[in-house]
C-alpha cells in the first residue's frame, strides 16, 4: 500500500483533550434559560384500549407548565419504511408495557414526577402475545396490528434500505417476509447430501446501554420553528422526521447533536424527541427530556430477539450442498424506527461469506406485544451470525473435520457471486481466518488436569457486515487565509473517532498537519446534509465526500495561484500552507499571499469546496433477493477465543481473544483497534450474560445491576487480547477504506460460545450462555 | 429548607447552598456547573459520577451533598495543575483510552485514587479496581493500558 503522511497513522484523537478534562459537552450537560423538565407516563399493560385519560389534576399541580396526550399529537402514525407507531397512543391503543400515553413538563423533575401520578388513565386490557413463535403462527392468538395493510409504506421511497415490505396474508403478525433464493432447489440439495444437519437457535433480547441515556432539549419559537438538541446519530435523520411529522418547513427545523455518550444504534430513534417537541409547543418553553437508566431501558427500544432454524446438507468431505434458513425476528410492538429494514439486513450474515449451490432464506419480521425494536450494532447480525457459526461448528463435529478447515472449504472467492448475486470484491475473509487460525494455534489448549473443575475450550467464527447504499453524505471544506482547513459534514461523533478520521483525510489532501484542521459537525445550521452515523458508513461516505470537497477547493486555489506563479493550475501542488510548482518546491506562494494582506483582497475570507458521495444501487428482485449491487461493500472478519468453563459453577472465563478484520484500509489503526476491542466487550456480554428479562411484556431488569454488561474483570488480559488489521483495499473507498464499527461485535459471540461448547463437549444453542444454562446443560448431558 | 456549608472544591474553599437531600453529584453539576462527573445508572453500578473525596474515589451520586462539609473534593476539572494534565489524563490520550468519553472522567479519577494508594498495581489489580466503572465502547483494553502506563515507575 502507498505510504501517506497522516493516513494510516495512529494520530491521537482530536476530541481526547476535551474528554479527559471533563470539558466535552454532552446534551446531558446543557441547560437553556427557562428550561422545563419532562417526564413520560407509560402504559402498565402490554395491550389495551384507552377508555379515558384525565389530566386535569396534573395540570392543576403547582409548577406544571404543560401536559400532553395523544390529542396534542398530529393525527397520523410515525415511522419509516412502515408507519406503524402512534405517538402518545393517539389512536387509543397501547401495544407494549411502557408505551407513552401522556407527558408532563414542569419547573422541576420532582414536580413532573408527582404530576405523572395525578394523570388518571382508564384502560380496557386486551389479550397480548409475547412469544415470537406463537405470534408467527397462522392462527396467532392475538393480532397486534389488525390494520397493518392500511399503514403508509415508504419502502419504494427508500429502496436502498434493501428491504421490500411483503406481508403474509395467512400470518397476520408478519410485517415483512424477506426472501433469498439462489441455485438449485434446496430439497434436491438435501437429498444429495451425505449428511443433513438441522438446528434451532434462540437468542435473548439485548440492549445497547450507551452510558449517556437519551437526552433532548426541545425549543419552540413563536414563528413556528423548532430547535432540537439531542443524543442523536443522525441530525438530518432527525430533521427529516421532525419536518415530516409536524408538517413544517425544513427551514424551520434545526437539529443539534453535541458529543454523544455512546449510541450503538439506539440513537437513531426520534420518537421520544417528538414528545419533547409537543411539550415545548404546548408550554412555549424549552423542555428537557432526560431519561433515567430505567427510562432508557423501558422506553428506549431494544435489539430484537430471534429464533433461527438452519437446515444444511453437507457432503462427507465437508462441502455445503444446500442450506435453508428460517429466521423469526421479534420486532416487538412497532418497527417504526427503521427496524423493518433490518429483517433483510440482519440476513446479510448468511449471504456474503460461503458458497452454497442450493440456497433458500426466509426471514420473517413478527410483531409481538413487547418493547419496539431498533438498530443495534450490526442490526441483528450478531444473533444471526452466531447461529450460523454455531451450526458450522456442529457440522464440523459431526464430520470430524477441523472447524477452521470446514470454513475454508466453503469460502467464497474474489470475483465469485455471493448468495444475493453480487460479485465478490475486497474479500478478506480468508486472510482474516488465516491470521486468526495462526494466532489460535499458538493458543493451544493446556492438557486437562485430572479433577480440574475448569475445562478449556477453543472456538472460532467467521462473518461479514456491510454498509447500505442509503442516500448521501456531503462535505464542505473552507481554507482560511492562515492556512487552516475547516471541514464540515453531518455525521455525528458517537465515540468511534470519525472527527479524527475525517480530519486525517483533509490533512492528507492538503498536506498539512492535523492541528491545521478544524472540524465542524453536529448542527444542521452549519453542517451540510448527510444521512447519519449508522451502518458503519461515516468513513466511507463522508470520507469520499470530503476527498472530493478537498479536490474542488484545491482546483480553485490552483486557479488563483497559477497566474501568480506563471504556471498552469495542473502544474501546481500544495502542502504546509504553500502552493508550489510540482517538483520545484521553492517556486511557491504562501496561502496567506493568495488572500492578500487583509485576507479579503479577492473578495474572499475563505475558499471553499464541496463534495458528495452516493453509492450505486440496484434494487433486488423481491422473490429471490438477487441484485448485482445491493450493498456498498462487505467487510469480513474472523474471531478466535479460548475459554475456561467451571463445570461446578457454570462460570465462563474468556482467557484469550483474537479478531481480524478487513476494513479496507485502517486510516487510524489505533482507532480501529478500539472498535475491535469494544466489539469484544459487547460481544462477550451478549454471549455470556446480557438478557432483558420480561414478565408478561414488562421488563424485569431495567437497570445495570440486573442487566449485566461486561466489566473490566471479565475481559481477557491486554496480552491475551489481539486485534489484527487484515486490510484488503476497497477501490471505491477513501484511501481504500470501507468501514468497521458494527462488524466488530458480529464475530466474537459465536467464537466465545463455540469455545464454551468445545470445552464442555455439549451443544448449547441458546444465548446468553449464563452460568445457569451451563449447569443445566451439564445436568441434562449426564442423564 | 436549603442548607449552607463550606467545603474545598478543586483546591478552593467554596460555599454550598443546597437542599440536604441532594447528592454531591447534584451539587457539583447544578450549583457549580462542573459537568465532568456524569449521571448514568442511578444505581451505583457504573462509576460515571466518580470524584475524589479526601483522595478516595467516591460515587458522587451515592452520597448526600452535606456529607462533604469541610472535606476536599476533586473533580476531573480540578485534576492536573498549572503545568498541564495529570499523567493519567495524558496516558488516556496517548493510549486511545477515550471513545465516547462519557465514562472517562470517572475512569480517570478511579485510577487516580488507585495509583495514589498503590503506585505500582498489577494488571489484575487495575482490572479489579475498575469493576465499578462501566464502559460500553472500549472493552477496557486501552483504559487498562493507559493506567498501567501511568504507573509511577521507580
Amino acid at each position: 500500500m502507498t505510504e501517506y503522511k497522516v493516513i494510516g497513522k495512529s494520530v491521537p484523537r482530536i476530541d481526547a483533550l476535551e474528554k479527559v478534562t471533563g470539558r466535552a459537552k454532552y446534551t446531558s450537560d446543557i441547560k437553556v434559560p427557562g428550561m422545563l423538565y419532562a417526564k413520560i407516563k407509560g402504559s402498565p399493560y402490554p395491550h389495551a384500549r384507552i377508555i379515558n385519560i384525565d389530566t386535569s389534576k396534573a395540570e392543576k399541580l403547582r409548577g406544571v407548565k404543560g401536559v400532553v396526550t395523544g390529542k396534542d399529537a398530529p393525527q397520523k402514525l410515525i415511522g419509516s419504511p412502515l408507519a406503524d407507531m402512534p405517538l402518545l397512543a393517539n389512536y387509543g391503543i397501547v401495544r407494549y408495557v411502557g408505551e407513552p400515553v401522556s407527558a408532563v413538563a414542569a419547573d422541576t423533575i420532582e414536580i413532573a414526577e408527582e404530576a405523572l401520578d395525578l394523570i388518571e388513565v382508564d384502560y380496557e386490557e386486551l389479550p397480548a402475545v409475547f412469544d415470537v413463535e406463537e405470534a408467527f403462527r397462522e392462527n396467532a392468538p392475538v393480532i397486534v396490528h389488525p390494520k397493518l395493510s392500511d399503514y403508509e409504506r415508504l419502502d419504494k421511497d427508500f429502496p436502498e434500505m434493501a428491504c421490500p415490505i411483503q406481508f403474509e396474508p395467512n400470518r397476520p403478525n408478519v410485517f415483512t417476509h424477506y426472501k433469498v433464493r439462489q441455485g438449485e432447489d434446496v430439497e434436491v440439495g438435501f437429498r444429495e447430501a451425505d449428511l443433513v444437519v438441522e438446528n434451532r437457535f434462540v437468542t435473548a433480547r439485548v440492549q445497547h446501554v450507551p452510558l449517556e441515556t437519551l437526552q433532548c432539549i426541545a425549543q419552540y419559537d413563536l414563528n413556528g420553528s423548532i430547535t432540537i438538541m439531542s443524543t442523536l446519530q443522525g441530525i438530518y435523520l432527525g430533521k427529516a422526521v421532525f419536518t415530516n411529522y409536524f408538517d413544517i418547513s425544513p427551514s424551520k427545523v434545526r437539529v443539534i447533536s453535541p458529543y454523544v455518550g455512546g449510541a450503538f444504534g439506539c440513537r437513531t430513534g426520534t420518537s421520544m424527541q417528538c414528545i419533547a417537541i409537543l411539550l415545548a409547543r404546548k408550554s412555549l418553553r424549552p423542555v428537557k427530556l432526560a431519561f433515567t437508566r430505567d427510562d432508557d431501558m423501558t422506553l428506549g427500544f431494544h435489539n430484537p430477539n430471534f429464533v433461527i432454524y438452519i437446515k444444511d446438507g453437507v457432503s462427507k468431505d465437508g462441502y455445503l450442498t444446500a442450506r435453508h434458513i428460517k429466521i423469526l425476528y421479534d420486532g416487538g410492538a412497532y418497527v417504526a424506527e427503521h427496524s423493518l429494514s433490518f429483517v433483510a439486513q440482519c440476513s446479510e450474515k448468511a449471504l456474503a461469506t460461503y458458497r452454497i449451490p442450493a440456497f433458500k432464506l426466509d426471514t420473517y419480521g413478527v410483531y409481538t406485544n413487547k418493547t419496539p425494536t431498533i438498530a443495534m450494532r450490526s442490526v441483528g447480525g450478531v444473533q444471526v451470525a452466531w447461529a450460523l457459526e454455531r451450526q458450522m461448528d456442529i457440522i464440523a463435529e459431526r464430520l470430524n473435520i477441523d472447524p477452521t478447515k470446514l470454513r475454508r472449504k466453503n469460502l467464497l472467492k474474489e470475483g465469485a457471486i455471493n448468495l444475493i448475486g453480487e460479485p465478490v470484491s475486497s474479500f478478506g475473509a480468508k486472510k482474516c481466518l488465516d491470521q486468526v487460525a495462526k494466532w489460535m494455534e499458538k493458543a493451544e489448549k493446556p492438557e486437562p488436569e485430572a479433577n480440574n473443575v475448569w475445562k478449556i475450550g477453543n472456538g472460532i467464527s467467521l462473518g461479514s457486515h456491510f454498509s447500505i447504499c442509503a442516500p448521501i453524505s456531503t462535505a464542505t471544506v473552507k481554507l482560511y487565509s492562515d492556512g487552516v482547513i475547516e471541514v464540515a459534514y453531518a455525521e455525528d461523533e458517537l465515540g468511534q473517532g470519525s472527527m479524527t478520521v475525517l480530519a486525517q483525510i483533509a490533512a492528507e489532501e492538503f498536506g498539512v498537519s492535523l492541528d491545521k484542521v478544524k472540524v465542524v459537525r453536529g448542527d444542521t445550521a452549519s453542517a451540510p446534509v448527510g444521512l447519519a452515523s449508522v451502518a458503519s458508513r461515516t468513513t466511507y461516505f463522508a470520507g469520499n465526500a470530503l476527498v472530493r470537497a478537498c479536490q474542488e477547493a484545491k482546483r480553485k486555489i490552483f486557479a488563483l495561484a497559477a497566474p501568480m506563479l506563471e504556471m498552469t493550475a495542473e502544474e501546481l501542488e500544495m502542502s504546509e500552507g504553500k502552493v508550489y510548482v510540482k517538483g520545484v518546491p521553492d517556486k511557491a506562494i504562501l496561502i496567506s499571499d493568495l488572500f492578500g494582506p487583509t485576507g479579503v483582497a479577492h473578495g474572499l475570507e475563505t475558499m471553499a469546496g464541496r463534495g458528495e458521495h452516493r453509492d450505486p444501487f440496484i434494487e433486488a428482485d423481491p422473490e429471490t433477493g438477487q441484485s448485482k449491487k445491493l450493498y456498498t461493500w462487505h467487510i469480513y472478519g474472523a474471531y478466535g477465543a479460548q475459554v475456561a468453563v467451571n463445570v461446578q459453577t457454570g462460570k465462563v472465563k474468556v482467557l484469550k481473544a483474537v479478531g481480524a478484520y478487513d476494513m479496507g484500509r485502517a486510516i487510524n489503526p489505533k482507532l480501529c483497534e478500539g472498535q475491535m476491542e469494544g466489539g469484544l466487550g459487547i460481544g462477550l456480554g451478549i454471549a455470556l450474560n446480557e438478557a432483558l428479562e420480561f414478565d408478561k411484556g414488562a421488563l424485569l431488569n431495567p437497570n445495570l445491576i440486573d442487566y449485566k454488561m461486561a466489566t473490566a474483570m471479565e475481559l481477557p488480559s491486554v496480552e491475551n487480547t489481539k486485534s489484527i488489521i487484515a486490510a484488503v483495499p476497497c477501490d471505491s473507498g477513501p484511501y481504500g477504506a470501507k468501514g468497521l464499527g458494527e462488524m466488530t461485535s458480529v464475530t466474537p459471540v459465536a467464537a466465545i460460545t463455540n469455545a464454551v461448547c468445545n470445552a464442555l463437549g455439549i451443544a448449547i444453542n441458546e444465548i446468553p450462555i449464563t452460568r445457569e444454562r451451563v449447569v443445566r446443560a451439564l445436568k441434562e448431558a449426564r442423564k | 429548607m436549603k442548607q449552607e456549608f463550606e467545603f474545598i472544591l478543586n483546591g478552593e474553599i467554596c460555599d454550598a447552598y443546597i437542599e440536604p437531600w441532594h447528592s454531591l453529584l447534584d451539587l457539583l453539576r447544578e450549583q457549580f456547573a462542573l459537568t465532568g462527573a456524569k449521571s448514568a445508572c442511578q444505581s451505583m453500578t457504573c462509576g460515571a459520577c466518580t470524584v475524589l473525596v479526601d483522595g478516595k474515589a467516591v460515587r458522587s451520586c451515592s452520597i448526600l451533598a452535606p456529607q462533604v462539609e469541610g472535606r476536599h473534593v476533586v473533580t476531573i476539572e480540578g485534576l492536573g495543575g498549572e503545568d498541564g494534565l495529570d499523567p493519567l489524563q495524558q496516558a488516556f490520550i496517548d493510549h486511545f483510552a477515550v471513545q465516547c468519553g462519557f465514562c472517562t472522567p470517572g475512569m480517570i479519577l478511579t485510577a487516580k485514587a488507585l495509583l495514589d494508594e498503590n503506585p505500582n498495581p498489577t494488571e489484575e489489580e487495575v482490572r479489579m479496581h475498575l469493576t465499578g466503572n462501566l464502559c460500553r465502547c472500549t472493552g477496557y483494553v486501552k483504559i487498562v493500558e493507559a493506567i498501567l502506563a501511568a504507573r509511577k515507575k521507580d
